[in-house]
């Protein structure tokens, strides 16, 4: 009973990052159509930065955190500013957009690593790390934060989406950039929000994830690739489709974990993915990603 | 003298990878980030053979290059159903359980902490003794290989594979099994990939995970499109480049603590400078579109 209780609270957990992740991933992803690696790089620098204020200059913690998300935010869009623009601009398609992002993901995650080497780091805080029991899992008050910010995040997302006109804004540019600016949305402004949402949300996740576990300049990409994974196997641009692919995922990777150890995690995420990607690609939303059906 | 050779040789290893993958990425039009698992289950079977069972070294060559070609054709295989981006996620995610199982297979490949071969190859009674016998030895092969890439691409089933590149359904339209096409150049590719890995064994006789991992993957499509997707040639300079770029670092004094970080910096901001303004590469003739 223990165990069970304990197990459902992980996958609880661990389905708020996973989602937290995904849905930051799957606002740029089903806005500017592409596989944005560079992603991860947001992540990591909110954590970074957060880290920054308040281990090594020790600023409270609310303004760290604060500074965390709003750099992530700049990060993100900078590089949408300085080099997603400028392909879409010349008709880039989603693969050499791809390729970009890695490469931008490359030099920032390095640039972390020069500054603050390779070691994880910590953000622990003493009133967020006292765990609480409930009904015989311990969880601590962090990872309740998370879930709150997830299912906060899964509400907000679902009514900013489907019912405002911003979501439908965002609907539009994603289904046909050129019709939607015909009708006057301004394609760049729509992916300024996309981008500067998204990477407050992944910011937001990076932090939550440094107080938690910790965090490494590789992390970001981890945390990123099981993101992404979701979304994937959650079908072209459904919020719902993603947090059930979330809990789909997270139950994997907690039975995985318990049972054959936490090593093999990764495995069984990427083997999920291949299985969806063989037996079922057009996700949860059904849409052709065979291009001989086109 | 001895540092030019090693030089040599890893210029060599990168010219088998990036053109391996050139034949797959340059000339159909398929992304891999898959190719450093490739490389590494070469090198992962030839060194567990060569420890093991202290197999000669043709044996070795030669089985791991087909179990890597064997492994290409799995991979190749959901090209057929997966398109465009979501083929790279499915190579990634091939990428990820290769190196998962390289580092948590202890029993099989020792996990984080490697193996060890030292010997060098014996081919047919002629024992290596120098790493200038291994350079001749890798040149030879690099050669070999390049020729028979070069082969492949101007043949009539090159062409298809140009045909598949620019326009998957009429390559379709005109009659030709595109599956077959796909699968088989994935075949060959992975093949060399692990003809590489195993020469990477022996030469450094030492391996462990680290040196497969998606990073690397990334290295070798980064040299392809800095070279030039769809030119074998370009491929080679790139491999040049790109092996060379660390050596400079070397010479003008950069402490040895952060080079590989800012190796990684230089290499991910040129696939970024590249793709902005010369998506095409040094030498390519193909820029990548959906």
């Amino acid at each position: 009973m223990n165990i069970l209780s304990q197990i459902l609270a992980n996958v609880i957990i661990s389905w708020s990052m996973i989602f937290l992740v995904g849905i930051s991933f799957l606002l740029i992803f089903s806005t500017a159509r592409f596989f944005h690696f560079g992603h991860a790089s947001v992540i990591t620098v909110g954590a970074y930065i957060c880290y920054y204020f308040i281990k090594i200059i020790h600023f409270p913690a609310p303004i760290s955190i604060l500074m965390g998300i709003v750099v992530a935010a700049v990060l993100g869009y900078g590089l949408e500013l300085i080099i997603f623009k400028r392909m879409r601009l010349n008709g880039a398609s989603s693969l050499t957009l791809l390729l970009a992002s890695i490469g931008g993901y490359i030099v920032i995650q390095n640039i972390i690593s020069l500054f603050f080497g390779d070691q994880i780091v910590v953000l622990n805080d003493s009133i967020l790390f006292s765990s609480i029991s409930i009904v015989g899992s311990k969880i601590t008050a962090m990872q309740l934060l998370l879930i709150g910010l997830a299912i906060l995040f899964l509400l907000s997302k679902i009514y900013l989406i489907d019912k405002t006109k911003l979501g439908l804004a965002l609907r539009a540019v994603s289904d046909n950039p050129e019709l939607a600016s015909i009708s006057g949305i301004d394609e760049d402004k729509i992916m300024f929000v996309a981008f500067f949402l998204s990477s407050i949300l992944g910011g937001i996740a990076g932090i939550v994830r440094a107080f938690d576990i910790g965090m490494t300049p590789t992390t970001g990409l981890d945390m990123l690739l099981s993101g992404v994974v979701a979304v994937v196997i959650g079908g072209n641009g459904a919020t719902i489709g993603v947090a059930v692919a979330s809990i789909l995922l997270a139950s994997f990777q907690q039975f995985a974990s318990w049972q054959f150890g936490e090593m093999w995690k990764d495995s069984i995420t990427f083997a999920v993915l291949l299985a969806y990607l063989l037996l079922r690609p057009q996700g949860i939303y059904i849409k052709s990603i065979r291009k001989t059906e086109v | 003298m001895e540092y030019l050779i090693h030089i040599l040789i890893m210029i060599f290893i990168y010219s088998i990878l990036s053109v391996s993958l050139n034949l797959v990425s340059g000339y159909a039009g398929l992304i891999s980030m898959a190719h450093s698992a490739f490389y590494g289950i070469g090198a992962y079977i030839s060194a567990i053979m060569a420890f093991k069972y202290q197999s000669p070294f043709l044996i070795n060559f030669v089985s791991a290059v087909s179990l890597c070609s064997l492994f290409g054709a799995l991979v190749g295989i959901p090209s057929l159903r997966i398109r465009d981006d979501y083929f790279v996620i499915a190579t990634v995610a091939f990428q990820i359980i290769i190196f998962n199982i390289l580092n948590n297979w202890v029993s099989l490949t020792n996990g984080p902490m490697g193996i060890s071969v030292i010997q060098m190859p014996i081919i047919f009674g002629v024992k290596l003794s120098s790493h200038l016998e291994f350079l001749i030895l890798i040149g030879t092969l690099s050669a070999c290989i390049y020729w028979i890439s070069y082969r492949v691409v101007c043949s009539p089933f090159g062409r298809v594979l140009k045909a598949i590149r620019e326009d998957e359904v009429f390559a379709l339209a005109a009659g030709k099994n595109i599956a077959i096409f796909k699968v088989l150049i994935f075949v060959i590719s992975s093949g060399m990939a692990g003809a590489a890995g195993v020469m990477y064994s022996y030469y450094i006789s030492f391996i462990d995970p680290t040196s497969f991992t998606v990073m690397e993957s990334i290295f070798i499509i980064t040299i392809v499109i800095i070279g030039g997707a769809g030119k074998l040639f370009g491929s080679v300079a790139g491999a040049i480049i790109l092996v060379l770029i660390p050596e400079i670092l070397r010479f003008i004094g950069i402490p040895s603590t952060i080079e590989a970080n800012i190796r990684q910096i230089i290499y991910g901001g040129m696939l970024v400078a590249f793709i902005i303004w010369r998506p095409k590469g040094l030498f390519g003739d193909y820029i990548f579109y959906s």
